[in-house]
């Protein structure tokens, strides 16, 4: 019994400290803190290496992920011991980003077709020519998955040895509120601002949205760990990434709502640049891993990209995980991250040394 | 689905949904009552969010919302403008100006670009008859060219490298 109060007395004292921490934004966690290199950039896109720190790269070709176009990239990087993508380069894959920047005014006319037609093919050319390997493998979380499967249907000729899909949304009708949203009612024009683009507050509002209590009972759960140094961290950078949306290209959002209204991935209906887009030309190896727990991409929604592809190999891996559990948290480095990670290395060449030499020879300014 | 995955996650989940078990019981009281309000309300609030009435509502609202906005506009840029002082919407418009400028000089950057890409690209192919081939990392490795790549190797005269701008 006094031990108990004793131990209660000591965490009200860590919660006042903490407290104060919080509310003064003191302490504030370092995030995305993964030593890389810009390779490439164009516009706001930049593409990324990840450093090869004391590790060789284990296997070939390297991976390229594409993130989404609402969401800071740092997601995959928050703190060292949190880190989708350094426990990728842990298991020796040699990672590659391409991150989208914070569009304004000037990228508001961009459209699919930018990214996918004119952005994506050149930075995986560029990955080719930082790598020395002749291909990639090409990995989308979320909306980045939408763009990495309309890049390797429009472009067949791309050397894209193996793709994932993480949460990927295909089969709108099963959206939920997001699916329905442009049938009644929501006009796309009215979300876009005076720049253009869908502010960060609108697209934040809109995941708030899903999930009513979702603020309030973060807090409750804050408050009970507020002592806990450990959790802060985490709560405190994975606080700051789900407020730090980046705006969202008007054109593009029209034709979003145009896709999502007319379920044209799953119907097979949608056209860019003029050209139909078929799914089904896409014949690499496919990975649709999708999340039981997710309430932004419901799991119906995710589910059918194996059945539209054209790969011979297309699998669906299911995890017990939320849609940002897939890759940030004790349970995605222990669960999800490693079975992802098998995937890739099954799909990949082990690196020999000779071979290693030669990659590296491909990059003068590395390390 | 994976094989093999759904068996090892299924035993992941019972033990920790025994973990659970354990770790609901050490959580205060507060929290407990707290969670309990919280799943009882919070799963009616999302179930209505998911519903057409929901989105029919939100729509209204957004409508509603950019209407006023922009009536709020016009009234201050009216006001702002009688004392000959610049409005937000000048500045978006200027911002506006600049950002088709900055357009205009990508598309002018990659109309450059293709035709600088064309001229090395035919120079490549005069220096390069006559040149031996050299076999690409791990072209020896089997499943190089699996995947979408396989899509070139048919091709005569196929680059392998991917050039979006001579499309």
């Amino acid at each position: 019994m006094l031990g108990r109060i004793r131990r209660d007395v000591e965490r009200n004292a860590l919660r006042a400290r903490n407290l104060i921490k919080y509310v003064g934004g003191l302490d504030r966690p370092q995030v995305g803190q993964s030593p890389k290199d810009v390779v490439w950039s164009r516009d706001k896109a930049e593409l990324w290496h990840y450093r090869r720190v004391g590790k060789p790269v284990g296997y070939t070709p390297p991976v390229l992920i594409v993130m989404s176009l609402i969401s800071r990239s740092y997601v995959l990087d928050l703190s060292p011991d949190n880190s989708f993508i350094g426990q990728l380069r842990e298991a020796g894959l040699d990672v590659y980003l391409l991150d989208w920047g914070v569009p304004d005014e000037a990228d508001a006319a961009n459209k699919l077709e930018t990214y996918v037609d004119e952005y994506l093919p050149r930075a995986i050319q560029a990955v080719e020519r930082d790598s020395g390997c002749p291909e990639v493998n090409v990995l989308g979380y979320c909306y980045g998955g939408i763009l990495a499967l309309l890049l390797a249907a429009r472009h067949p000729e791309l050397p894209i040895r193996a793709m994932m899909t993480m949460a990927t949304p295909i089969d709108f009708d099963q959206m939920g509120l997001f699916g329905h949203l442009f049938d009644h009612g929501v006009k796309p024009e009215d979300l876009i601002d005076a720049s253009g683009n869908v502010s960060p507050d609108t697209i934040r509002n809109g995941f708030r949205v899903l999930k009513p209590t979702g603020d309030i009972a973060s807090y409750a759960t804050l408050w009970e760990h507020l002592w806990n140094d450990e959790y802060m961290a985490g709560y405190q950078a994975m606080g700051q990434w789900t407020r730090d949306h980046v705006p969202f290209p008007g054109a593009t959002l029209l034709q979003t709502a145009e896709m999502v209204r007319t379920n044209a991935l799953k119907e097979g209906t949608l056209r860019l640049g003029g050209r139909p887009v078929s799914l089904a030309s896409i014949t690499c190896p496919l990975l649709n891993v999708v999340a039981e727990k997710d309430h932004i991409v419901p799991i119906a929604a995710a589910e059918p990209v194996p059945s539209l592809v054209g790969s011979e190999q297309a699998e669906e891996l299911r995890l017990p995980a939320g849609h940002i559990g897939l890759v940030v948290g004790r349970s995605a480095a222990k669960v999800t991250i490693p079975y992802m990670i098998d995937w890739w290395q099954r799909h990949s060449d082990p690196v020999e040394a000779s071979d290693e030499a030669v990659l590296g020879a491909a990059r003068t300014d590395d390390e | 689905m994976l094989t093999g995955v759904p068996v090892s996650l299924h035993q992941r989940q019972c033990q920790r949904t025994q973990r659970a078990v354990v770790g609901v019981a050490s959580r205060p009281l507060w929290r407990q009552a707290f969670d309990l309000v919280e799943r009882a309300a919070g799963s009616r609030l999302e179930t209505y969010v998911q519903t057409e009435g929901f989105a029919e509502l939100l729509g209204t609202a957004e409508h509603l919302q950019a209407r006023l906005r922009r009536r709020g506009e016009q009234l201050t840029r009216r006001a702002w403008h009688l004392i000959n002082l610049p409005t937000g919407s000048d500045i978006h418009s200027v911002q506006a100006q600049v950002a088709g400028l900055e357009r205009r000089l990508r598309d002018i950057t990659s109309q450059l670009e293709a035709l600088a890409e064309g001229d090395s690209n035919a120079a490549d192919a005069h220096s390069s008859v006559g040149a031996p081939a050299i076999a690409p990392i791990g072209a020896a490795k089997g499943n190089s060219a699996a995947g979408n790549s396989a899509a070139v190797a048919g091709e005569p005269g196929g680059d392998a490298r991917p050039d979006p701008t001579r499309r």
